[in-house]
């Protein structure tokens, strides 16, 4: 049916596929199901002519007490053990993220390291809280940061923000569907114009680049090209002085710039 | 079929001074931004659960939601109609897209071939809105999770003809 309606593409989200005990649970065979399934779901996938991508969305509970597929590490682990990742990207979903005590923007870097971020959920949850809300997004550092991973790695492809938000119980007039869906997306609007601002500015970029300028050349160029080994890089620690001059971090510097160029979008 | 939400119409952009509620102040779709329209940039999709199937209860407390144009029934035709409000919705809003799991667009039947029968005549309404307003499907998914009969797992039941 999706393939019908022209889909661009299809999700995963496995609720159920977890457990509630490990008392009652074969953890391993249930996996290897999982994997199973996937792979008839490639199968299938192949057999029809459905070109467009698969995605998984990771969740680490709720409805269960664990869901196998839990973050972005757990889901890139368990497709590169089962062999389906070039089948495969990620649906990464912010209150998903939160739950399981990652920040959104580490699992959308996570994903995108793997060449894996294939779609967002763009909603927010309440860090206070338990269990998955699934508001709508308001915080322009969350959007910010969302927008800055998705333009470096050139952009979605098929996938998109789905607004995987719903209005509050609260409110329950017709209209606060407009107002919801309109604060999300100017939400991530104005996240898309800062982080532009961000990239077009270049101090952060620049800054980053100087952190780790001692892999640009000599030692570290030669490490990262895989020309050293311990007994090499042992001969260069007695030649070094001790001890090795370090040079800050810098943090609340490059807190002190976002805020600026977040406060200017 | 009467509008579901006569008072509105197409949400305009209107800059960031603009004090309408109704109106965006950032999301300008055609706004170029590094090459790419924001339309591009975004690709913003409507979720048909959260939005057209919410009743919006909650584990201590019964459904609030006005959706005068849902009769409540899990009739196929109040489904039909059902899709038919998402698209004036979505159309309104200027979603270029959105996402659905068979089992938000149409009712499950007493038997399998039941419930696919009901999802071809959903399918064939949002087939005809999408084509009449351009709106596409960023991707679809199955509900493998809300019936008594995933309450073990879907793919990871113990019982391999739930897996079936």
């Amino acid at each position: 049916m999706a393939k019908e309606l022209g889909a661009a593409g299809y999700v995963f989200w496995g609720g159920r596929e977890g457990y509630a005990s490990l008392w009652n649970t074969d953890m391993k065979r249930e996996v290897e199901h999982l994997a199973r399934f996937l792979h008839l779901a490639v199968d299938y996938k192949k057999a029809i002519g459905f070109e467009r991508p698969f995605y998984i969305e990771p969740k680490p509970r709720e409805p269960t007490k664990h869901q196998y597929d839990s973050d972005a590490a757990a889901c890139l682990n368990f497709l590169r053990q089962y062999g389906l990742l070039e089948h495969f990207k990620l649906n990464l979903e912010t209150n998903h993220a939160t739950l399981a005590g990652h920040s959104m923007a580490h699992e959308c870097e996570v994903a995108a390291a793997a060449g894996a971020l294939g779609s967002i959920d763009a909603n927010t949850g309440d860090e206070l809280i338990g269990w998955d809300t699934d508001q709508f997004p308001t915080s322009l550092y969350l959007t910010t940061q969302v927008m800055l991973v998705v333009l470096k790695m050139g952009g979605f492809t098929t996938g998109g923000l789905n607004f995987d938000a719903k209005v509050r119980r609260e409110s329950f007039e017709p209209v606060d569907l407009f107002y919801a869906h309109i604060g999300g997306m100017d939400a991530f609007a104005r996240g898309l114009k800062i982080a532009a601002a961000i990239r077009a500015d270049g101090r952060l970029a620049e800054m980053l680049k100087q952190r780790y300028a001692s892999w640009d050349s000599g030692v570290g160029a030669a490490i990262e090209a895989g020309q050293e080994d311990f007994r090499s890089l042992e001969k260069h620690a007695l030649s070094r002085p001790d001890p090795v001059q370090h040079t800050s971090g810098r943090q609340e510097l490059f807190e002190n710039i976002v805020n600026e160029l977040i406060c200017a979008g | 079929m009467s509008p579901a939400f006569p008072e509105i119409s197409k949400i305009p952009y209107e800059g960031p001074a603009s004090k309408n509620p109704l109106a965006f102040k950032h999301y300008n779709p055609t706004e170029v931004i590094e090459g790419r329209t924001m339309a591009d940039h975004l690709r913003f999709s409507v979720a048909y659960w959260h939005t057209f199937r919410a009743t919006l209860s909650d584990p201590f407390g019964a459904g609030t939601a006005i959706r005068p144009w849902d009769d409540g029934s899990n009739s196929v035709e109040n489904a039909c109609n059902r899709a038919r409000v998402a698209f004036e919705f979505m159309e309104k809003l200027g979603a270029p897209f959105y996402a659905f799991h068979d089992r938000d667009v149409a009712p499950e039947g007493a038997s399998l071939a039941e419930s696919n029968r009901n999802l071809e005549a959903v399918a064939q309404v949002l087939k005809e809105e999408q084509q009449r307003t351009g709106i596409k499907l960023l991707w679809a998914t199955a509900n493998l999770f809300t019936s008594p009969r995933f309450v073990h797992g879907a793919a990871t039941n113990p019982n391999a003809d739930v897996f079936a």
